[in-house]
This record gives structure tokens, C-alpha cells and sequence, in this order.
């Protein structure tokens, strides 16, 4: 019988109240009875979401689903998310009347993503302008103010400031021609609880560094600049004390300077792929050297070529994560590496190059294999039970391996024996095609 | 000294500021004026009762939360599902136990026991899925295939950013 039956849909609501939105939704799918509970909860309502594509314009239906969300949320925090597109294709809604009621509710908005796209997207003032026609707060204390976490894109900065004194995260994106320009003093100026920051095409006057900008910066837990002009502003000492860096675009010297902060005792990198909505692929590099726990990224594209840097990280290398497809062209100019425990790849670069040959990881214990969007094709058994076996001969210890999202055909006993000897399959994503197997899957 | 008296008709003689965490004990006392007259409590059964004296006496003298507290501090409470270590173990009972303290908890009117069932049971469901709070709850899952798709496309509203 169910255990919660003896709770009045009151006390289910007061436990409710300690969830997030993403529970409550989960929770919200569970029954009958709880997903009437569910929908009754301000929290289920509370992440207004409305996106447009750049050939899908908004609907009525999606504005006025906004619209009811902005009241059924009631007096608790709301998370809202907008995209728009301008110019629109076809006939676009009035989504407009959306705004009135966000700016009227803005002292409730917890978490705000506006994304303006386009190019006409600084045509558009009253999306651009939306932060100056919100009222200022009639106080500047924290607790007047919800907001906490700011994403804006082609949006223009409020001239009151106050709608930034309680933020923790600030993510800016600037390409229009609006007036986007950021000083440091003006940053300092605005956030003072400020744990992440991330700034992309935003002109920072570095000439004008007011004092006590390191202990500022020294504070954040994440850091990410995108901008022209930068050099200066991180590689002060400061930032060897940030938990998370993130630096893009950096030329060879700033790269090597930076490194220096952080490439003492091991470190694990990373190169992945970043999901940027113009899908440029830049090159993230991620440094953790052992002790508290950093991580230092690179992000840019035309730096893969540029394996030096690598290379002169690559001895103490603990960890890397390679989900590129060209993994040849760098695994030549690496020296050994020694001290590689972990090593994630994409499976079609594995089952493509003459991987094994190049790789020098004597120490190599755990690999995990992902599929890539573009690799979709399901693995034959026998080649990946061929690629193991010439894995457990170059590498000392035995490898501990993990399939992810990756659909195997034609199964052998000894592969069989290979997975159930030491190797990890994420079974919700694995899907076994020999039904030989599952009948040997399931007598285990 | 208060007398209180169980729904299975068992005795429970305590010291007033203990019974008086309970704000339904704390306004029925002043309502009576000086008495002898043991309290009923038709709602709680002794083994329930019992706990939740138990959870009074540890916090006895402690300032009672201020029944109009502003809204901005209530967020601050709700947000957080931390739970102190005494409360934790104190909390630390079978599924039964636990929502009977939470029923109890209501009906006594005890806030701050209230919340350390509550933040409790909503620390098991954080991070579930559906077919595992189910499964956590023995809940039957009852939903229509029709549902059942909507909820498929309601997914990804689930997923955290």
C-alpha cells in the first residue's frame, strides 16, 4: 500500500515546498494522485519558459502558457527564460504582453535568461531595454532582492544597479551594436556577492583597473572571459586562486603564463567540444592539479594545432578526455604519457585511427568510450573484443572499461567475459542486440 | 506538570515548557487556565508521542519561530533541507514512524518538527525518479498510456540547467 497515503494533500504540499522545480516535475509524474498535487504547487510553475527558434516564432498558446505561469506561481521565486528571434519569420503572436507582467513580477525573479538573436536583434528596444524599465527596488537590501542569476544576450545594462546587488552569477553575451561597454570599475561597482562570472564580446577598458580589483576577482569561485583586451586582466596572480578558470582566446604567452599558476603536481585535461550556439568547436583544456581543486580551461579552436602547450602538460596528465574526432594529428606530438589513468574518447576515433600504436599510457587503467552524435552506427562485438585485447597488452594494469550510449551487435562469450571481468556498462544506454547475450545477462 | 493522554488511553505527565513546544498544548493550557485537567490528544498514539516528546525535551527553551514571520525568511527556511545532526538521528526511523511524527507534528502544531519531517521525506524524493520514489512509497503507478506520453514530452522540463 502506499506509505504516503496517510498525509492530507496539505502536508504532501509542505514537503513539496522543500523541493526544486526539477523534482517537483519528476514528482509531478509519479501518479494520478500526486501529479493533481503537483500541478496545485507554486513551484510547479515557477520556471517560465519561452523559447523561439529561428524559423519557429512564438504561438499564443506558449505566451499565454507564460503568462498563467506568472500568476499560478503565486508570491514564490520564478525562474524565467526567454529567447527571441528578430527579425521573425511568418506571423508572430503579440508576445509582447508578456513583458508587462514579467516587469510587474520582476521583484520575483530568482534566475533571468534573455537572449535577444538576430540580426535585427537591437531592433527590437523592448526586449534590449527590458532591465531600464523595470523600477528600481525601493530598497538596495539583499532580502528586497531576488534576483540571483542574470544570463543576458544583447541585452542592455539597467543604469540602476541595484537589481545587481544580490546576483551570484552573471553570464554576458554582447554582439548587437548596443551600448555594451564594462568597466572594471563598473563591475566592481555592481556585484558584491558575485560568485560566477562570464563575459563574452564585452569591451573591458583594462586601462582602467581600479585598485582592489584582484581581491575582487580573487573571490569568485568561476571565471570566464571571452574578450578582446583581457590578457591583463587575468593573468594577475589573482586568478591562481579562483577554483574554475575559464580562458578563451588566449595567444601562446598569456597560455603559458596562466599554465604556470596551475600545472604543479598532477593534472587531469580535458578537451571538449563546447556546445556554442554558432557551433564553433573550441578547445577546452582542463587542468586540476591535486591538492584543493582547480580547474583551468582553454577554449579556442585554432589552438589545437598548437600542441606545445600541450605537450608541456602532458607528462603530469592524469586524466583526458578527447571527444574530437581528429585525435591523430595529436597524439604524435605527445610524450609519453606516464602518468594517464583516465582516458575518454569518442568510439569512432578509436575504431578509426591506429590509436593504440600511438598511444604511450603504460599506466592507463580506466577508458571510457562515448558515442558521438554523428557516430551512430551500432559496434560490431568481435572489433571492440580486438581493440581490448591490444589495450590489455600495451597498458600494464588491466582496463577497467565504460561503454556510454553505445548499441553493440553480435556479442561474443569472450567479450562476455571481458565486460564481466572488470568493465562497467551503463546499462541504461547500452542496448544489447544478441539476444545470446541477454539470456547470459540475465542467468548472471 | 501537564498530563496528556494518548489515543490508545496512556498517561504522559511532562513539564509544561516542554508541552508547550506544542502551540495547540501551549493555547488549549491558556484557554483552561490552572488545571489538573490531563489534556486528550485523540489524534497521537503513545509510541508517536513518546518520540515526539522526545524532540521537546532536547529542544525545550528554545525561542518558538514568531508565527507572522516575513515571507523573505520562510523562502530562506524552505530553500534549505539542511537538518542538524541531533534532528537527523532523531529523524532517523522507518517510513511509518516518520510520517505519523510528521501527522503528529501537524496536529500538535510543532513548526520546527514539522519541517525536519518534511525536509526529511523531501531529501528522500530529491534526485529520484518517478519510478523510484515509486518504488520508495509502494505507489502504484496509474496513469493512462495518454498520460504516460504527455509525460514523456514533459521530460525535459525536468532537466536541471
Amino acid at each position: 500500500m502506499d506509505s504516503t497515503s496517510v498525509l492530507p494533500p496539505e502536508l504532501l504540499h509542505a514537503i513539496f515546498d522543500h523541493l526544486g522545480f526539477s523534482d517537483v516535475i519528476r514528482v509531478s509524474h509519479v501518479s494520478q494522485h500526486w501529479r493533481v498535487l503537483a500541478r496545485q504547487h507554486p513551484t510547479y510553475w515557477r520556471r517560465v519558459v519561452l523559447h523561439e527558434a529561428e524559423d519557429c516564432p512564438l504561438d499564443y498558446i506558449a505566451v499565454d502558457r507564460a503568462i498563467a505561469q506568472l500568476s499560478c506561481s503565486s508570491a514564490s521565486p520564478i525562474e524565467v527564460d526567454i529567447v527571441r528571434w528578430f527579425p521573425t519569420s511568418g506571423t508572430a503572436a503579440q508576445p509582447d504582453d508578456v513583458l508587462p507582467v514579467l516587469v510587474e513580477n520582476f521583484h520575483r525573479v530568482g534566475s533571468l535568461t534573455l537572449h535577444v538573436m538576430g540580426d535585427e536583434c537591437d531592433a527590437s528596444a523592448a526586449y534590449t531595454q527590458l532591465l531600464r524599465q523595470v523600477p528600481p527596488s525601493t530598497g538596495s537590501s539583499l532580502s528586497q532582492n531576488q534576483l540571483r542569476r542574470l544570463a543576458l544576450r544583447n541585452v542592455e545594462l539597467p543604469e540602476d544597479t541595484t537589481l545587481f546587488t544580490g546576483l551570484l552569477t552573471f553570464r554576458y553575451v554582447a554582439e548587437a551594436d548596443l551600448d555594451f561597454r564594462m568597466t572594471a570599475d563598473r563591475l566592481l561597482a555592481m556585484f558584491h556577492v558575485l560568485e560566477e562570472l562570464d563575459l563574452k564580446g564585452v569591451e573591458l577598458e583594462t586601462s582602467t583597473i581600479p585598485d582592489g580589483i584582484e581581491s575582487w576577482i580573487c573571490h569568485l569561485r568561476y571565471l570566464r572571459v571571452f574578450a578582446r583586451r583581457t590578457s591583463h586582466f587575468l593573468t594577475l596572480a589573482s586568478i591562481a586562486r579562483i577554483p574554475h578558470v575559464c580562458v578563451a582566446n588566449p595567444t601562446a604567452s598569456d597560455a603559458a603564463s596562466i599554465v604556470s599558476h596551475f600545472s604543479e603536481g598532477q593534472v587531469e585535461v580535458e578537451l571538449a567540444e563546447w556546445d556554442y550556439v554558432k557551433r564553433v568547436q573550441p578547445l577546452t583544456i582542463v587542468v586540476l592539479p591535486t591538492g584543493p581543486t582547480r580547474v583551468l580551461e582553454f577554449m579556442d579552436y585554432v589552438w589545437l594545432p598548437d600542441v606545445h602547450n600541450l605537450a608541456s602538460l602532458s607528462t603530469n596528465v592524469s586524466r583526458l578526455s578527447f571527444p574530437f574526432s581528429h585525435w591523430d594529428e595529436i597524439t604524435g606530438a605527445l610524450p609519453h604519457l606516464v602518468c594517464l589513468k583516465r582516458l575518454v574518447l569518442r568510439l569512432d576515433t578509436v575504431l578509426n585511427t591506429n590509436f593504440i600504436c600511438e598511444l604511450r599510457a603504460p599506466n592507463l587503467q580506466y577508458l571510457v568510450l562515448l558515442r558521438s552524435d554523428d557516430f551512430r552506427d551500432s559496434v560490431h562485438g568481435p572489433l571492440l573484443e580486438r581493440f581490448l585485447d591490444a589495450f590489455n597488452t600495451s597498458c600494464k594494469s588491466r582496463i577497467h572499461l565504460t561503454l556510454d550510449h553505445i548499441v553493440l551487435e553480435e556479442w561474443s562469450d569472450r567479450l562476455f567475459d571481458v565486460l564481466e571481468n572488470g568493465a562497467e556498462v551503463r546499462d541504461k544506454c547500452v542496448q544489447v542486440r544478441n539476444s545470446f547475450v541477454l539470456k547470459a545477462m540475465n542467468k548472471k | 506538570m501537564v498530563n496528556l493522554v494518548t489515543s490508545d488511553n496512556e498517561t504522559f505527565t511532562v513539564d509544561k515548557d516542554v508541552a508547550e513546544r506544542s502551540v495547540l498544548i501551549k493555547n488549549m493550557l491558556e484557554d483552561v487556565g490552572e488545571s489538573d485537567q490531563p489534556i486528550p490528544l485523540p489524534n497521537v498514539s503513545s509510541p508517536v508521542l513518546k518520540k515526539v516528546l522526545e524532540y521537546c525535551e532536547h529542544h525545550r527553551g528554545e525561542p518558538l519561530p514568531a508565527a507572522d514571520a516575513d515571507s523573505n525568511q520562510d523562502e530562506t527556511r524552505k530553500r534549505s533541507t539542511d537538518i542538524s545532526e541531533w534532528d537527523q538521528k532523531f529523524i532517523t526511523v522507518d517510513q511509518e514512524m516518520l510520517f505519523e511524527i510528521i501527522l503528529a507534528a501537524n496536529y500538535l502544531d510543532i513548526k520546527p518538527l514539522l519541517d525536519v519531517g518534511c525536509k526529511t521525506v523531501a531529501n528522500m524524493i530529491k534526485g529520484k525518479t518517478p519510478e523510484e520514489i515509486r518504488k520508495l512509497f509502494n505507489i502504484v503507478n496509474d496513469f493512462t498510456p495518454e498520460e504516460e506520453a504527455q509525460i514523456k514530452k514533459e521530460n525535459e522540463w525536468a532537466e536541471d540547467r
